[in-house]
């Protein structure tokens, strides 16, 4: 096969660039930033006492994880496998029921948290302020003050997780209205609809899909969160491994957390195909 | 003197009995954070006419279409919808006065997963009570048959059970009017409704909006950026420059000068 010969003209450097403009300060702030980032770090490492002998000796070392606690798991034992299932799928219904919750909230809440539809601005910052307050307590601490007021059991689990999620879910389906096509609502309002009207006829149909993914891609984060709660009192496969533990059971609670892993991976790869078919 | 039920028809759409203008604009002004976008406009509609609106990006024509249906509040001036006065009306008066307007927007304002016919249906929400309208399938058996009515008038009644989504922009606009048909409304405002069309799409939209107005007897205001459909479909013609309306006119009347006039400020100066 004959190749074209490459012309003469095409392996010449291109035009020189005109030089780029450099501001003063621009070296001397990253600098900076990278000073301040280094002393940042320095001071978390030594904060939490951070030592090299504790990294190695943990992971490797006679106590540490592989030899203490990864060697005398195997093999798991087979025999917890049937109160592990039944004790997870408490864990996934308080998933399920805490998202259900959350999302019936959230959009309950939508036609005020929405920047767009919220009748006033205040009504919208009370909203969202409320929204912000629920994300940032942690859903562990949420659940330690529902086992005060409700005490040791699942549904406190729901509770906490369902308030935190809230804060979360109400926000990322609030950002979700703030970003549609407006017009299809506007042409109801100017058509005389009132608010509910356009909410059910134009808001809702506009974003339904765009929130059944967002609450499809928050299930495992929930599962996973449901597990970390049940250790402290709210049942289910997070409650039997915290047991295990400790009595020192680390067959069993490999078994356990086989099963917890392949829950997170079934419920990530579900609400991925879900979510593709939307 | 009227009796109340024949003042009550006047202000419905019937045609008989309409008033002098379906939409009067006088002196309204309107500001964005210091600068005046709308100097004073005046703009009168007529039932049974079109009114084409021509002016370079910018020179506030869809701020004066929002202003008109007080999407917008604006700073002064005086808005009359069917002989009533927007501005002092609130509330749940405000909604019944408005149903009189119908807006139809360059970016096709349907609902894309609903089908042509619920979206034409929802035209009717402002006169159904919730528990008649909180769902499509709760929808009186009468909106539905003027929804399909209003396809047929504009040629849409094949695409009934289509999704918006799959409609083709020509398609998708001629359901919009539809909806704003089904609404009843005596006035149709349309902010650019051709401009993602191809001509003859676009023309097909143009005849329909004409055809509205003059067998009708809507109102139609609308906004367009090609003078000559303007100058062919359109009763009146009015041109709009940096917030001020500088000609408004019949047709034959409009010069093309008068007419490039309008753009060329962004070249100059
Ligand atoms: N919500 C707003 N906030 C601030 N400025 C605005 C707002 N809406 C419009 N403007 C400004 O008002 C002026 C007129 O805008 P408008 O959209 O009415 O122009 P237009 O004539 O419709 O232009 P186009 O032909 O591009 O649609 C523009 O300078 C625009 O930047
Ligand atoms: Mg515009």
């Amino acid at each position: 096969m004959a190749s074209a010969p490459i012309p003469a003209g095409a392996l010449q450097p291109g035009p020189p660039l005109p030089a780029r403009p450099v501001r003063s300060a621009e070296r001397w702030i990253k600098l900076l930033a990278a000073a301040v980032l280094l002393a940042l770090l320095v001071f978390a490492w030594l904060d939490v006492g951070g030592s090299l002998s504790n990294l190695i000796n943990g992971l490797f070392g006679s106590k540490g994880i592989f030899r203490s606690i990864v060697g005398p798991s195997l093999p798991p034992n087979t025999g917890a496998i049937g109160e592990g299932l039944r004790a997870s799928v408490t864990t996934f219904c308080v998933a399920v029921l805490s998202i259900a919750f959350g999302v019936i909230a959230s959009v309950l809440m939508l036609p005020l948290a929405a920047r767009n539809l919220a009748p006033s601005r205040s009504a919208y910052e009370l909203v969202r302020g409320i929204q912000a307050v629920l994300r940032a307590i942690p859903e562990l601490i949420m659940m330690l003050l529902f086992l005060i007021t409700v005490g040791i059991n699942p549904f406190s689990a729901v509770l906490a997780l369902t308030l935190h999620g809230i804060g979360v879910k109400g926000k990322l389906f609030a950002e979700a209205v703030e970003e549609m096509d407006m017009t299809p609502v506007e042409a109801l309002r100017v058509a005389g609809a009132g608010r509910l009207q356009v909410f059910l006829h134009a808001v809702l149909p506009g974003v339904q899909n765009t929130l059944i993914s967002l609450t499809l891609y928050r299930l495992d984060a929930n599962f996973r969160s449901a597990v970390t709660l049940g250790a402290v009192g709210g049942g289910g496969i997070g409650f039997l491994i915290d047991n295990q533990l400790n009595d020192f059971q680390f067959k069993v609670v490999a078994t356990y957390l086989v099963i917890m892993v392949v829950w997170v991976l079934a419920i990530e790869r579900i609400s991925t195909l879900l979510r593709a078919r939307l | 003197m009227l009796g109340p039920a024949q003042q009550d028809e006047s202000i419905k759409w019937s045609g008989a009995v309409a008033p002098d203008h379906s939409l009067s604009i006088r002196g309204v002004r309107k500001s964005f954070a210091g600068t005046e976008v709308l100097k004073g406009v005046d703009l009168e509609l007529a039932p049974g006419e079109i009114v084409a609106v021509l002016g370079a990006n910018g020179c506030g024509k869809s701020t004066l279409l929002r202003c008109a249906i007080r999407l917008l509040e604006p700073d002064a001036g005086e808005i009359r919808l069917c002989g009533r006065d927007l501005a002092s009306l609130r509330g749940k008066e405000l909604r019944e006065a408005r149903r009189e307007a119908a807006v139809v927007f360059q970016q096709i304002a349907l609902v894309r997963r609903r089908s042509a016919l619920q979206n034409v249906c929802c035209g009717a929400l402002g006169e159904l009570p919730l528990r008649r309208s909180y769902a499509s399938n709760a929808f009186p058996h009468e909106v539905r048959e003027r929804a399909a009515l209003a396809l047929q008038r504009v040629g849409m009644l094949d695409k009934a059970w289509q999704p918006a989504s799959t409609l083709s922009g020509g398609q998708a606009q001629r359901v919009a009017i539809a909806r704003a048909y089904c609404q009843r409304a005596s006035v149709i405002l349309a902010d650019e409704p051709v401009s993602a069309l191809d001509p003859r799409a676009a023309e097909d939209v143009m005849e329909l909006l004409a055809d509205l107005a003059h067998r009708d007897r809507l109102g139609v205001l609308v906004v367009l950026h090609q003078p000559e459909l303007a100058l062919r479909y359109a009763d009146r013609v009015v041109g709009m420059l940096l917030g001020e309306v500088v000609f408004d006119a019949k047709p034959p009347e409009v010069s093309p000068q008068r007419v490039a006039e309008l753009y060329q400020h962004l070249h100059g100066a």
